[in-house]
């Protein structure tokens, strides 16, 4: 977890003893707690079949975090956090007929996001859209727009 | 689809028949009261269920075939093959008490095969119900006999 802690900070110019703004507080501040909150699901051992599974990579993790500092303050405290073996997935719901996933893998270019839409019991639209730039989180609020629609 | 292996795969289980499956991780349920299915609870890792997504024909086949779990769901067969995904659920010749949900897609392969993986697990998971929302201990040795 430090190591995913680490990474964010090294991304964000940050450091314990920058000379930092208000503004800047501010931001570190939100940035920690979605890395605490991120790492303390991929690191929690309930969350996987056994101990020996995979736990998701520092970069999967810091991607992630990335994806939930690009949303609403809603939206990334309403998130739900599904560590599987070598991925993390940041879920969105709306009532129980439609679901958004983004994930997170140990490859560079392994954020997807899914989405899909229910009716009676069958998965009547869904897309998982691969290879995702991890910097462009677009296609996540587009979808995360249409969840709210 | 990623079934790989098809040892002591048997025939198909008839429609009447329930199936049981294991909540093998915490947020397999969720909700303020754990009285919700989630997807993952019937997600298929290739890697690791070479033959197919394991189930029992009864609660207590399921807690001791996986005593680390935390709360067991139950679907019936003809609802799985009412679903239209080509799903069969097959007898394991070789342990009475399990079964293999085949041709389920996996989680772990490409975008179209993930996808999909996804669709019929969340699929499976509305077909479904709660059993127990907590941990089911496995039947003691002398319970077992109690019950002979």
């Amino acid at each position: 977890m430090s190591t995913a802690m680490a990474e964010a900070f090294r991304r964000e110019g940050i450091s314990a003893t920058s000379v930092i703004n208000t503004a800047e507080q501010i931001r570190f501040a939100g940035i920690y707690r979605l890395v605490n909150k991120v790492a303390d699901a991929a690191f929690d051992s309930d969350l996987y079949e056994s101990v020996g599974e995979e736990r998701p990579s520092p970069s999967a993790i810091v991607a992630a975090v990335e994806a939930l500092a690009s949303v609403s303050f809603q939206e990334a405290n309403n998130v739900q956090i599904e560590p599987y073996p070598g991925e993390v997935g940041l879920v969105w719901k709306s009532g129980r007929n439609k679901r958004v996933k983004a994930m997170f893998g140990p490859e560079p270019h392994s954020y997807s996001v899914y989405y899909e839409q229910m009716v009676n019991g069958h998965v009547v639209d869904h897309h998982l859209e691969p290879h995702i730039e991890p910097s462009n989180h677009d296609y996540l609020k587009q979808r995360l727009a249409w969840l709210r629609t | 689809m990623c079934d790989e292996e098809s040892h002591d795969i048997g025939e198909i289980v008839p429609d009447d028949h329930i199936v049981f499956r294991a909540c093998m991780v915490k947020n397999s349920l969720s909700g303020e009261n754990r009285d919700f299915i989630e997807p993952i609870t019937f997600q298929k890792q290739g890697k690791k269920h070479k033959d197919g997504l394991s189930v029992a024909f009864s609660a207590s086949a399921c807690a001791k075939n996986c005593p680390r779990n935390y709360g067991i769901v139950r679907t019936s067969v003809g609802a799985i093959r009412r679903l239209n995904r080509n799903l069969e659920v097959r007898f394991d010749t070789a342990d009475p008490d399990h079964a293999l949900i085949r041709n389920l897609p996996c989680i772990d392969r490409e975008a179209a095969e993930k996808g999909l993986a996804l669709a019929v697990a969340s699929e499976i998971a509305a077909a479904s119900e709660i059993v127990s929302s907590s941990r089911v201990e496995a039947p003691t040795p002398n319970a077992a006999q109690n019950t002979e």
